[in-house]
């Protein structure tokens, strides 16, 4: 009898899953199916397939905008990613050991501060930032876009590492410590072994958030042979004469391969490293 | 995401002592036939980009001493681009600009001013005098127009003959107008997906504009309206009788957009700018024919005008004035550059660039519609008051309320004029 109403009851939540599913993946959906579609068709319709899929829409898309190949932009997004990734990695992990291991003077109000500057909105300190690098000559280079993550100022990746070396046992370095490593020796042997998880949440959010960030190319990289696929994407569209949203989908399609691929792939880790690091305390 | 402090400090002392040096060393000495790097920023898509480097490299054949690098962006990702520059002082040396910006670029002097170049250097004697003013501010030209459009009524032939209604002729009035909208709409009751006369096209602040001028009257006197809220209500109430049957409602609108009504065949007429004339047609995917009339009037005034659709204009903070003028010269009065682009970017302000059209399609539809109504066009409109977009975008909801049912014309009308106001005043 209980095993009858149980199933009835697995059948039914799976189908409100579903259901659930159907109306959350839509939007997914219509935008990849409607890349296949003639441009005229895109808009305005509903319906996400087509009886004549074409691939025009993805030919326009890699051969480029004014001169600029796809593969430009692809590469310049990439290029970004990559050294984000790595900027954000090593300067947190070691700014992390820092904060959560050694006694230094002003320790917790230099990690006051830090968390402090997750406070301030991005959007105050735009235009101050925007002058400096301008000043300093760095528009229209990767720089601006970059030195950030170097000096480990993504308060986030820190204070999310930070915390998972909270977690680990101390007894652990004091033994490293007992045969005679310092600093350097523990963190490279001890801590950074165990930290994986950890670094591999921040190499994704950092991945991910480099590829779609938006604000920040738009306002650094001014000429169209540096631009990120986020920009190149706004290039089809124009409001004040024709727009090609063919040719804009099926470049977004193409642009989100590299983040679900990411995703997939690592999407355990991803899980495992959010998981852990709010348990320990 | 920062430089520390100390290295900010030397930074900021650097970067003064340099500026200083570079004043005191004076862009300015040079006298254009220098070498000079300029950056040019414009909007739009990449079909214009491409037009723009053949101009570039035509123009650097001619002056190879001097470099344009260019930079492009979709418009609104360009005007966020230019505040954060404007800023920092450190816009591009020569920057398209557009009516509803100048204003604010040009009262805060981020702009150059452009008077002494005039007719010494930047040769404006191609340019009709009546559009020339358009890119003048307060006392002073801010910029230049490069090209122009008009407003029109399009309409779509082909539908029309399917329906078995007689294209429309000018003279209209607005009455005859909303006749025809009605005939339409019945005939195109039984088809499938349902036809009608046009969308409620009191929702464009750009239609009330031109209404306002054809009562011979100029909308805006500096930064303030000069129309009352009553005309405004009376505009709003004028399509409430085809409102439920005859005009498309606005959720179609919705479910269409960014795409018209208009180029879907859903409906048979649109108020537009003339060179929406090849956007249309993009999006049409070939279906349908449509040709351009002046607007509906009651007075025998048109309330045309020739918008510049587009200027440029020469940033304050460019190190190399000189060159850039030479590099706008160049864009407006090379005939080679208006074959390049045709009507593009709008009909070319110089007849000299308007004469090297070569005038086929879209073009050709274009400069004659522009052509075909000069003889009814009005004075100019100049820089339009800051706050224009905010009062534009605003026009647009409160209507779009109205064709919802949500409030009334009068309401509307109070509503639209009080925030109005405000960002006018800001």
């Amino acid at each position: 009898m209980s095993t009858v109403r149980g199933r009835a009851g697995s059948i039914g939540f799976h189908l409100g899953s579903l259901a659930v599913l159907v109306v959350v993946l839509y939007p997914g959906v219509w935008t990849v199916a409607s890349s296949f579609k003639d441009r005229s068709q895109i808009v305005g319709s509903a319906n996400p397939f087509t009886a004549t899929p074409t691939l025009d829409n993805f030919r326009t898309a890699l051969s480029g905008i004014a001169g600029i190949s796809f593969w430009e932009f692809f590469g310049n997004s990439l290029l970004l990613a990559v050294l984000s990734v790595i900027a954000v990695v090593v300067s947190s992990a070691v700014s992390a050991y820092a904060l959560a291991r050694i006694r230094f003077p002003g320790r917790d109000l230099w990690f006051a501060l830090m968390i402090g500057t997750m406070l301030v909105p991005a959007h105050v300190m735009l235009i101050p930032q925007y002058i400096v690098f301008q000043k300093a000559e760095l528009v229209n280079t990767f720089v601006p876009l970059l030195i950030g993550k170097v000096l480990a100022t993504d308060a986030f990746f820190v204070f999310l590492m930070v915390q998972f070396i909270r977690g680990m046992p101390r007894e652990l370095d004091e033994a490293a410590q007992v045969d005679g490593a310092g600093h350097g020796r523990v963190f490279w042997s001890i801590i950074l072994p165990l930290l994986r998880p950890a670094i591999v949440t921040s190499s994704i959010f950092a991945f991910i958030w480099s590829w779609n960030d938006f604000l920040g190319p738009l306002l650094y990289l001014k000429k169209p042979d540096m631009y990120t696929l986020p920009l190149a994407l706004r290039l089809y569209i124009d409001q004040t004469s024709t727009s090609d949203y063919g040719a804009q989908i099926a470049m977004a399609v193409l642009a989100l391969v590299p983040v679900m691929l990411m995703f997939f792939v690592f999407q355990r880790y991803l899980i495992e490293g959010v998981s852990t690091q709010g348990l320990k305390g | 995401m920062m430089v520390d402090r100390r290295q900010l400090l030397v930074l900021g002392a650097l970067s003064a002592a340099s500026t200083t040096l570079a004043a005191c060393g004076g862009g300015d000495a040079d006298d254009g036939s220098g070498a000079a790097t300029l950056n040019f920023a414009f909007w739009g898509n990449d079909d214009r980009a491409t037009k723009y480097q053949q101009a570039i490299d035509l123009f650097q054949q001619q002056n190879p001493a001097i470099k344009v690098q260019t930079s492009f962006a979709a418009w609104d990702v360009y005007w966020q681009q230019r505040s954060t520059e404007a800023a920092s002082s450190s816009l591009p040396d020569v920057l398209q600009m557009d009516l509803a910006y100048l204003a604010k670029y040009a009262r805060t002097r981020q702009l150059r001013r452009l008077d002494d170049d005039l007719g010494d250097g930047l040769t404006v004697n191609g340019i009709d005098p009546n559009i020339l003013p358009s890119g003048r501010y307060d006392d002073g030209t801010y910029a230049v127009p490069t090209g122009t459009n008009a407003f029109a009524m399009f309409y779509n032939a082909t539908l029309l003959a399917d329906l078995g209604i007689p294209a429309p002729t000018t003279p209209l009035t607005w009455a005859q107008y909303q006749q025809f909208i009605t005939d339409v709409s019945a005939k195109g009751a039984g088809r499938p997906e349902r036809v009608y006369g046009s969308v409620d096209y009191t929702g464009v602040f750009w239609i009330f504009l031109h209404h306002i001028r054809q009562s011979g009257k100029d909308p805006f006197t500096g930064n303030k309206l000069n129309f009352t809220e009553a005309d405004l209500t009376a505009w709003w109430e004028s399509t409430a009788a085809l409102r439920p049957t005859a005009l498309l409602p606005a959720k179609d609108v919705t479910a269409l957009k960014p795409v018209s009504p208009f180029a879907k065949s859903r409906t048979a007429s649109e108020f537009a700018w003339d060179n929406q004339l090849a956007g249309y047609l993009g999006d049409s995917g070939g279906k349908g024919e449509f040709k351009q009339l002046t607007l509906p009037t009651d007075s025998g005034t048109s309330g045309l005008f020739y918008k510049a659709s587009m200027l440029l204009a020469v940033a304050q903070n460019s190190e190399h004035p000189q060159q850039s003028i030479k590099l706008v010269d160049f864009l407006i009065n090379n005939p080679e550059v208006g074959k390049i682009f045709g009507t593009s970017k709008g009909v070319p302000v110089t007849q000299a660039q308007r004469d090297a059209v070569q005038a086929s399609g879209v073009d050709a539809q274009v400069l004659a519609y522009e052509e075909s109504v000069k003889s009814s066009v009005g004075a100019s409109q100049g820089a339009l008051p800051e706050g224009f977009g905010t009062i534009e975008t605003d026009f647009l909801t409160i209507a779009e309320e109205i064709a919802y049912g949500k409030t009334t014309p009068a309401d509307a009308a109070k509503r639209w004029f009080a925030d109005a106001t405000d960002a006018l005043t800001q």
